[in-house]
């Protein structure tokens, strides 16, 4: 059992959502079966950033693993929201790293 | 005699009316008329070199309006329907088919616009709840006896005018009728030059060098101006026609439609400054040309002015033979393709496949997708596919709306073949999918809409810009199930578009109390914003549910 923890920062648009892609599989191929993504130093998300998240969380689903999510930030909070991520059951949202650690323990 | 020329001069008056709003008419009719038949027949006849100059010459006899048959052609190269070498094709020779008006023109037929007038106009009366096909085929049969009747009075009205040398001018009104005369033999017939730029801006102004022709013949039958002047004025008419196609395609954005406008100038530019050449040596050196021709094959004046217009519709065909190459070049620099229509045309469905149900129904499913790939392009700094890439997103909204609407005639023409039991729920639910993929497309174009609307707003400008990025993500989801139509990404996109009740509730609820009550502008956008969010994600729920309900994939 792996822990991966990618921490994304400033903007997750569509000009850095390749490079976080190439992060997150990495990690993905590294054999780690547990991703968390903390959000706190994120400051913007884009549509194509979501996307990113989403493929993320798909593939490590795909490998049986679990993606938690962590700190978004209001901005970031409300995209969720508005795009239904927030009630998406392939990952876990939650306020703090430890808590979100927690739970992928 | 003064009354008897009064009488002429009204009922020419009346013709001239009743001919010119007749002529716009019969175009719009023969366009609601022809509709997708029209289009398939067209198409159909394109694709057989032969008898493409058949179609285009009964496009232009049909519609009677430069202008009005390069809308037509736009809207089928646009559409796919026929390709750019076909449109200026069909161009050409619908030049030819808009003489036939002018030719009609110059033998009497009054009492066939009678006899017309009153079977359609009877006929509508009585059939008044019959079938839309049969009452706009009546109305455009009614609308061609209003314009027979018009040239017919027209005739009328000249043939009293020309009874008189002059009108005496014993009354005022007789007076008025003289000076105008007088007026337009001067301004027409004073010289080559004058006669020419007044057909011209006459053509211009009424966008119809056939009308402009038609007016100018019973003009000259009424002795309001000598053959010559005639002449040059139907040679003008037909030059501004060209001089005007031009200028509407120079001003026109690039694309099919600048292609063909500038097309059409060029050509009747190019053909009728070699036909006045001729013209003009004819006079001055006396030479046999075509005025000897045109006289040698009629003696009546009013018929060889209806083939001299002829002949300047024909000389762009001339042009085209001869500078093909050149023309195309020029095009080239002068009209180079728009991004985006190649985007708009079908890829997969096509007329001939409804004969084959399956094959039918399959491409029907491959263009859907296509439709589906086009939505995160719809919004503003959304991702469209990369090849609409540079289209902006009110384009790539509009060119879904349109294949949607293609498909959706598509399928109309599948549900008339024999279909076996899982063919029909097969196309059911394309049709289910299609109509709300086409309602996504329009709602999209609102949102958008607001979206930018709401931009002075600090406080709704910041939820335009959430909804933009949120509802992006949600189309891009869209677009993932779409095209792979995995159960997984179907019942992910089901959890996607669950119910926003609250969540819109609270958006409205944040914003309106940042923007505080005093803006009614603000507090309105973000309603409608708002509003058209949730119909965007129940929209995106109905499509999950059909993929969900979807037999094997289509």
């Amino acid at each position: 059992m792996a822990e991966k923890i990618l921490t994304p920062k400033g903007r997750l648009d569509s000009a850095t959502a390749a490079a976080f892609e190439t992060e997150f599989m990495a990690a993905a191929d590294s054999g780690a079966d547990r991703l968390l993504i903390d959000f706190s130093e994120l400051s913007y998300i884009s549509s194509a950033g979501l996307r990113v998240v989403l493929k993320a969380a798909k593939r490590m689903q795909s490998k049986g693993g679990r993606v938690a999510l962590c700190s978004l930030g209001p901005q970031i909070a409300e995209v969720f929201e508005i795009s239904g991520f927030s009630s998406l059951s392939i990952f876990s949202i939650h306020s703090e790293r430890d808590s979100a650690l927690a739970a992928l323990r | 005699m003064i009354h008897s020329q009064l009488h002429s001069l009204i009922v020419f008056f009346g013709g001239l009316g009743l001919f010119l709003s007749s002529i716009n008419r019969i175009g719009a009719h023969s366009i609601q008329l022809g509709g997708r038949r029209l289009r398939q027949t067209l198409a159909r006849h394109t694709s057989n070199p032969a008898l493409s100059p058949l179609a285009g010459t009964t496009l232009g006899a049909l519609v009677q309006s430069a202008s009005g048959v390069t809308a037509i052609l736009v809207g089928l190269v646009v559409a796919g329907v026929i390709n750019i070498p076909s449109a200026l094709s069909m161009m050409l020779w619908a030049n030819i088919g808009s003489s036939a008006l002018v030719l009609v023109a110059s033998i009497d037929l009054q009492v066939l616009g009678l006899a017309i007038l009153g079977i359609a106009g009877i006929w509508l009366y009585f059939d008044q709840s019959g079938p839309e096909p049969r009452r706009a085929a009546l109305e455009a049969l009614f609308t061609l006896s209003l314009l027979l009747l018009g040239i017919g009075l027209m005739h009328t009205g000249t043939e009293g005018l020309s009874g008189g040398d002059t009108l005496e001018p014993a009354s005022a009104a007789a007076g008025i009728a003289s000076e105008i005369k007088l007026w337009i033999v001067h301004i027409a017939g004073a010289s080559a030059l004058l006669g020419l730029i007044f057909g011209a801006i006459a053509a211009i102004v009424t966008q119809s060098a056939s009308g402009t022709a038609i007016t100018i013949m019973a003009a000259f039958q009424a002795g309001l101006m000598p053959f010559g002047a005639a002449e040059m004025v139907v040679t003008g008419a037909v030059l501004g026609s060209g001089l005007s196609a031009l200028v509407v395609g120079l001003v026109t954005r690039r694309g099919s439609q600048r292609m063909l406008q500038v097309f059409q100038g060029l050509t009747k530019i190019i053909g009728m400054a070699l036909l006045l050449a001729l013209l003009l040596l004819e006079r001055a050196l006396d030479l046999r040309l075509i005025g000897t021709a045109i006289a040698w094959l009629t003696t009546t004046p009013n018929r060889q002015l209806a083939l001299l217009y002829l002949t300047c519709e024909a000389s762009p065909l001339l042009v085209h033979a001869v500078t093909g190459r050149w023309v195309a070049r020029a095009l080239e620099v002068l009209a180079p393709p728009a991004p985006g229509e190649s985007l708009a045309h079908p890829r997969f469905i096509y007329p001939e496949a409804v004969s084959d149900p399956e094959l039918a129904l399959l491409l029907a499913g491959r263009e859907q997708r296509r439709v589906a790939q086009l939505l995160p392009g719809a919004l503003p700094n959304g991702t469209p596919p990369p090849d609409a890439a540079d289209i902006p997103p009110a384009q790539v909204g509009a060119i879904g709306v349109r294949l949607a609407g293609e498909i959706g005639l598509f399928l109309a023409s599948v549900a008339g073949s024999p279909l076996t039991r899982e063919q029909t729920d097969l196309l059911a639910n394309l049709h289910n999918r299609n109509e709300v993929l086409r309602n996504l497309h329009e709602t999209l174009a609102d949102l958008t809409r607001t979206i930018q609307e709401a931009r002075p707003y600090a406080a709704a400008a910041a939820l335009a810009n959430a909804l933009a990025e949120g509802v992006g993500a949600l189309l891009m989801c869209v677009d993932d199930a779409a095209q792979s139509e995995d159960p997984f990404d179907v019942d992910l996109l089901l959890q996607l578009s669950s119910d926003r009740g609250d969540v819109v509730d609270g958006m409205r609820r944040r914003v309106i109390g940042a923007e505080g009550r005093s803006d009614p502008d603000s507090q309105q956008a973000v309603y409608i914003m708002t509003s058209l969010f949730e119909r965007t994600v129940w929209l995106i729920q109905r499509y999950a549910n059909q993929l969900r309900s979807s037999p094997p994939k289509a």
